[in-house]
């Protein structure tokens, strides 16, 4: 009879929920009821036994990459589930741009970011203050950033333009990747940071071009003096 | 907490969130399509969840409210199965212990079937995915006591249903 009653917190014992006082008496019990002592040491194993079972598993790929990239955008509406499963073969096929869907919004630049980025182009390339990394090597200026940016950095290649170099800028109270190539008779800044902070359109800022375009997770801003369609044309051939 | 903090958090949480998503639906689709969801509502009200630590809770309970949620839309079927909660914790059997703890997935996973649907998921909240009784409670909107009397008695009939299972086995393997 007083087992019934035992019966009940062997378990939230197996489990540290009792209170001292009420764990004390318990063991006082077990100690002297082989009954007890037996379900005591099942009721673990089963706990053991239930903990074996598998606690995480690996999503599909496509269900990842659009979690993952929820970090990288504001919530939108979902698509309906057909909608969506079309949308996901697509993250599958394209591989790299899994999170193409997802930020490809028209978020337009605004001009106080224009105005902020010029400011930081005017006061940051190399001719007026000198790189933190002087490279035209890709991959040698990308691994300046990792561990800098919180997001992989990427260094895009510009069609005809050549890199100089780079250094950490921080927009918006975010880190991001400052890269400087020469091109179209100028110095050009291009600004990667990791979320849509602007998206495909132009805008002119403080006597120079801003254009914006999204490519993934990464969002890439280019600044410099040319006309818009040529700096269009330089961001759109980026490659990364 | 900063929004990349949370990311952080909640992506740490993907694969466990999606073993559950897969335990309280039929899997696949449906599963993912959880999933999804669960990670929508969660970036969408991130900045109301206080506490880094109630990150992995939180992102549970709301899982379990969106399916619900939609089965009740579905089917308009109650949330769980009225249980028993005033019944005596059966006697469990007697089993030794290391005969239990041989048992596979698959063995384990048949006798989990068998139990009331309140009961399994407090008891896998607990044993599986290691909350404590109070997430628990937060989780499934239930008094902390009822998440205790559901584990007590989900864990006792466990024991009975793999008793049985162990012994089974046992005996399997005694036949010549
Ligand atoms: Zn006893």
């Amino acid at each position: 009879m007083t087992c019934d009653l035992h019966r009940a917190d062997l378990s939230a014992h197996i489990d540290g929920a009792l209170s001292p006082g009420e764990r004390v008496a318990l063991d006082e019990h077990i100690a002297a009821c082989a009954a007890c002592r037996t379900d005591f040491a099942s009721l673990r194993a089963v706990k053991h036994a239930v903990g074996r079972l598998s606690s995480r598993e690996e999503p599909p790929g496509a269900v990842r990459a659009r979690v993952e990239a929820l970090r990288f955008s504001p919530p939108r509406i979902r698509r309906h589930r057909v909608a969506w499963s079309v949308a996901a073969g697509l993250v599958l096929a394209a591989g790299a741009s899994v999170a193409f869907i997802v930020t490809s919004r028209d978020s337009s630049l605004t001009g106080e970011l224009a105005d902020i980025l010029v400011a930081d182009h005017l006061k940051s390339v190399p001719e007026a203050k000198p790189v933190e990394v002087a490279s035209s090597d890709l991959r040698v200026v990308a691994k300046f950033f990792a561990g800098k940016t919180p997001f992989e950095p990427v260094v895009p290649a510009l069609p005809g333009a050549a890199l100089v170099g780079g250094r950490l800028c921080k927009i918006e109270g975010r880190h991001v990747e400052l890269l400087f190539y020469r091109a179209l008779g100028e110095t050009l800044s291009l600004f990667v940071a990791d979320r849509p902070l602007a998206a495909s359109d132009c805008r002119a800022a403080k006597g120079h071009t801003v254009c914006g375009t999204t490519r993934g997770a990464h969002t890439l801003l280019l600044v410099g003096q040319r006309p818009r369609a040529e700096l269009r044309a330089l961001l759109d051939g980026a490659s990364l | 907490m900063t929004r990349d903090e949370f990311s952080e958090l909640a992506l740490a949480c993907l694969g466990e969130v999606t073993a559950f998503a897969r335990r309280l639906t039929p899997g696949g689709a449906d599963a993912d399509d959880l999933i999804q969801s669960t990670y929508e509502r969660a970036f969408a009200t991130w900045s109301t969840l206080r506490e880094r630590r109630a990150c992995r809770a939180w992102l549970f309970q709301i899982a379990r409210h969106l399916h619900f949620d939609r089965l009740r839309a579905v089917k308009a079927r109650p949330e769980l199965r009225l249980i028993d909660d005033d019944d005596a914790i059966p006697a469990v059997a007697t089993m030794a212990a290391d005969a239990i703890e041989r048992l596979d997935a698959r063995e384990i996973n048949a006798a989990l079937s068998h139990l009331d649907e309140a009961q399994r998921e407090a008891v896998l909240l607990c044993d599986l995915w290691g909350f404590a009784y109070d997430e628990i409670a937060a989780i499934t909107s239930v008094p902390i006591g009822t998440v205790r009397s559901r584990i007590a008695r989900g864990r006792a009939r466990l024991a009975a249903l793999l008793g049985n299972a162990a012994s089974a086995e046992q005996s399997e393997r005694r036949r010549p």
